[in-house]
């Protein structure tokens, strides 16, 4: 048995599943690392647009917001699909893709002159361009090429990379902004996400073949996941990480405004959560290899709601602001690798993009509830208290999703015994 | 001696981890950062 063989056994398919060459692990992690910093430190920084683009092109605070709103929809829309084809024919294809989208929006961005051409570019051309690029297809690759008993481990330290690439861009962006102007910022941006195209070739994978009879279609492989109750366990999760994430990202420097809190509070709160958000994820990772992961994801879910909840009834002061940064900042993306290894751990290999992708559809319509119901309960009530209290108890049934999820390898009786 | 040279490299690595992320936060901390970044946060709201 090869020891190719040997990771397709532990992948939990029941039979050895091989790509005829490995790529090291090394390889796969500095590279998988390089693409996720870029991709999602670019977006990271979008915010910073708002107020010299919505003035130099008079437009509306709602026509940013909107393409915002729809790139994240976009990302979320052509998640399964980017998966799919990087599981089908080849992750470094769509990389490359991913990434060439990636300058095309980000320069069409800066010249767009209409809401429309905006919404087009900043939202549909840059959702799609993230989704080519961003976790799901790169952990396709870690899943293919990382021994199971390093998988949480390596998707935990890519994760952190693509946590330290937001926390490093909103000051790089920034800088960019007023040194260069917000239209050359973005074209400087355009050549950086042009820079995946380079890298990707390090995660170029020799074809994925599976032998000893197993054949699985990507029909087969949605209708198989989505008939397992776990799988539908953590995607209801995931909902509720987007939801929550977003509401307090988009949402806190406003809620911090409205309690008379001083603006430099929301900006060093917002360097911690970047900061202790890098340490979350790593750490979720690593735990993820020694912990079930399952109540690595509940135990999140339920911090998450106990911090909320005691950061609403403590007093608010810098540095309760500051302490619940630290807090949630540990908890930020930390579902990320636990989640993306168990559906590695569960249904294998083969199609992880895509059905990460497909779980990532939820966590993306769940940041779209966050922040779409945060502005549309704060208007009608004229607080965010409400809000508040419904991502609390959103967590708390989270927590509960996923408690019953089955870790073991899926069974499946349609396959040939594996000879060893 | 391979031991300690992978230790080394090892403690090197998260050494050099520890002091990139203190630089990345203390550049959060700089004035000018601080009032560019929240002129624009607030400017958002």
């Amino acid at each position: 048995m090869t020891a190719a063989d040997r990771i397709g056994y532990s992948l939990g398919m029941n039979l050895p599943v091989t790509s005829a060459r490995q790529l090291s692990m090394p390889q796969v992690l500095l590279c998988g690392a390089l693409i996720v910093t870029l991709s999602m430190g670019i977006r990271h920084g979008f915010g910073l647009w708002l107020q010299p683009m919505t003035m130099d092109r008079a437009w509306s605070r709602e026509t940013f917001a909107f393409a915002l709103a729809v790139q994240s929809l976009a990302w979320g829309i052509a998640g399964p699909f980017a998966g799919m084809l990087a599981d089908r024919y080849s992750a470094y294809r769509v990389l490359v893709v991913g990434g060439l989208l990636y300058a095309l929006g980000l320069v069409l961005m800066a010249l767009s002159s209409t809401g429309l051409a905006f919404a087009g570019s900043a939202g549909v051309i840059l959702g799609m361009a993230q989704s080519g690029c961003t976790y799901a297809v790169v952990y396709g690759v870690i899943g293919r090429n990382v021994a199971a008993d390093k998988r949480s481990w390596a998707m935990g330290a890519t994760a952190a990379a693509g946590s330290f690439g937001q926390f490093l861009m909103v000051p790089v962006e920034n800088w960019l902004i007023s040194a260069w102007g917000w239209q050359n910022a973005l074209f400087v941006l355009g050549c950086a996400a042009l820079m995946i195209l380079p890298i990707a070739r390090g995660l170029r994978e020799a074809p994925f073949t599976a032998h000893h009879g197993f054949q699985q279609s990507v029909g087969a492989a949605l209708r198989e996941a989505f008939a397992n109750p776990s799988f539908r366990w953590l995607t209801a999760g995931y909902f509720v990480c987007g939801f929550q994430v977003m509401f307090i990202g988009v949402h806190m420097p406003s809620y911090l405004k409205d309690h008379g809190m001083a603006p430099g509070v929301a900006t060093t709160a917002l360097a911690l959560i970047g900061l202790f958000n890098v340490f979350g994820t790593y750490t979720a990772g690593w735990l993820g290899q020694r912990w079930p992961k399952r109540f690595l994801l509940a135990g999140n879910y339920a911090l998450r709601s106990l911090v909320i909840a005691v950061f609403l009834l403590a007093p608010l002061n810098p540095a309760s602001v500051y302490l619940f940064a630290a807090a949630m900042g540990l908890l930020w993306l930390s579902t990320v690798p636990p989640t993306n290894a168990l559906v590695a751990q569960i249904f294998g290999v083969q199609y992880l993009s895509m059905l990460g992708g497909v779980v990532f559809l939820s966590h993306q319509m769940g940041s779209f509830m966050g922040v779409w119901l945060g502005g549309k309960l704060y208007d009608a009530t004229g607080n965010y208290d409400l809000v508040w209290w419904i991502a609390v108890m959103l967590g708390v049934v989270a927590a509960a999703c996923n408690l019953p999820v089955r870790e073991s390898p899926i069974v499946r009786s349609d396959v040939l015994p594996a000879a060893a | 001696m391979r031991d300690i040279r992978r230790l080394s490299a090892r403690l090197l690595s998260w050494v050099a981890a520890a002091v990139l992320l203190a630089t990345v936060f203390g550049a959060y901390l700089s004035p000018h950062l601080v009032v560019d970044l929240a002129s624009r946060v607030w400017a958002c709201l």
